[in-house]
């Protein structure tokens, strides 16, 4: 399993290269750092500087599991709309989607939330419950997150930065998003929005809080690996979308038969174990002996029961 | 008078959470073991907590580095916790980001069933 983060607060050049290492660290795999419409700019003269960085960081010196083919991490740059109305969000989105292969928009404010919900151009609704007492969704805007497909996006920062009643309040609300997402179906994206190195957490660690507060292995799967994914895919093609459901090909495709253009995006597997691709799965070889030891057991016992049950059989059939 | 000490099949099980700390500030092995009961009381509660028997076994300081004129003290821990409560304790670890007005980061790195593998696989790699 891969880890998405999508958002991640961009700052400058030096804060980010601090906060992109540590990501890499952890065991993150894409990382897209996000910032305000007039800094985005600015941001991606040195984007290239921060990939040059990436890949040429020490893989011992990542907490990485030496059994994966990991190099390093991916890395994107996006627009956070923050503080802003119906009509701004509107101009930002004509400006920048063409620019941009990111677009989320914070939320907390009813108006917003339902505006952001209706518009298709935009990719993530961010924390609808910022600073209010409930979650910030209905059955309504549910039902417009998936008829737009606009994710929804939980931000851990919200738990770290609050304390007490406001942090349960927070897991509350992020319990009401995840009862929505299980009737409704929307696309809800799991993000750290780190802005420090401070905030960065390794990947095992944040799946384990999700499946504390009741998010099942799935839901923390397409949370932080189908979801996000499905958006990075969607909007390298964004641009040859016509209308909705209609795409623009290239001549040399009609030759590609539909076995060559199937999406390496893996549906998530029962069988998925987080510990496949992440960093600790050390315990005393003296316990799978053990264990071996055990089984050797059981299955002697077997066999000789199955052989019982055929004399028995044989007896009978004679 | 001292009590005996328990046959091995009536001790506790335990394993071993192999962290990895950044703070602002130095942190003394007896203020780690109050910050991870403190992370563990505010997120699960006194009544789970109880199930934990946390205890930090060794406590090294790996770097220290400036970012921004701040200085930034990195440590690896191992901190000792009840076998099968791993999950448990990694998550109300994870959830500390303050201590004292201090920033602090506690990443859980590794899981090891004993002190020497842990700190072979983990630390001095």
């Amino acid at each position: 399993m891969k880890f998405y983060d999508l958002n991640l607060r961009g700052q400058n050049y030096e804060n980010d290269l601090a906060l992109v290492k540590e990501a890499n660290k952890f065991g993150w795999d894409y990382l897209n750092l996000n910032y305000s419409h007039d800094n985005f700019e600015k941001a991606l003269e040195y984007k290239d500087d921060l990939i040059d960085e990436l890949s040429n960081i020490d893989f011992n010196q990542t907490y990485r599991n030496k059994k994966t083919n990991f190099e390093h991490a991916e890395l994107s740059m996006g627009i956070n709309i923050l503080n802003a109305d119906s009509n701004e969000i509107r101009k930002i989105i004509n400006r920048y989607r063409n620019k941009s292969n990111y677009i989320s928009c914070l939320g907390g404010d009813l108006k917003i939330n339902r505006s952001v919900c209706e518009n298709r151009r935009i990719d993530v609704l961010s924390r609808p419950y910022y600073k209010r007492k409930d979650s910030g969704m209905n059955h309504v805007l549910a039902k417009e997150a998936q008829r737009n497909n606009v994710a929804i996006e939980l931000c851990f920062r919200d738990i770290l930065n609050n304390r007490l009643k406001y942090r349960a309040r927070v897991i509350s609300s992020f319990k009401e998003i995840m009862m929505f997402h299980r009737k409704f179906k929307f696309p809800l994206i799991l993000t750290t929005d780190s802005k420090s190195i401070y905030h960065v957490r390794s990947t095992r660690d944040i799946a384990a809080f999700f499946k504390s507060i009741g998010f099942s292995d799935e839901e923390i799967y397409n949370g932080f690996y189908y979801y996000p994914k499905k958006i990075v895919d969607f909007n390298k093609e964004r641009h040859d979308m016509i209308v909705n459901g209609v795409k623009l090909i290239d001549t040399d495709d009609f030759t590609d038969t539909y076995d060559n253009m199937d999406s390496d995006l893996e549906e998530f597997n029962e069988s998925e174990d987080f510990q496949d691709d992440l960093i600790d799965d050390d315990f005393m070889d003296d316990d799978f002996e053990l264990i071996d030891d055990i089984d050797e057991v059981l299955l002697d016992d077997d066999f000789e029961l199955i052989d019982d049950i055929q004399i028995k059989e044989d007896e009978y059939e004679a | 008078m001292k009590l005996k000490v328990l046959p091995p099949t009536l001790r506790k099980n335990h394993h071993y959470l192999i962290l990895d700390i950044k703070s602002e500030v130095e942190i003394s092995i007896e203020d780690m073991l109050s910050y991870s009961w403190d992370a563990c009381i505010r997120y699960w509660g006194e009544n789970h907590s109880s199930n934990f028997d946390l205890w930090v076994m060794r406590h090294y300081l790996i770097e220290e580095s400036t970012q921004n004129n701040e200085a930034i003290f990195n440590y690896k821990t191992v901190l000792r916790c009840g076998r099968s409560y791993e999950d448990d304790v990694r998550v109300a670890l994870s959830t500390l980001t303050r201590q004292n007005k201090k920033r602090i980061a506690i990443n859980t790195i590794g899981v090891s069933g004993t002190i020497k593998s842990g700190i072979s696989k983990f630390i001095e790699d």
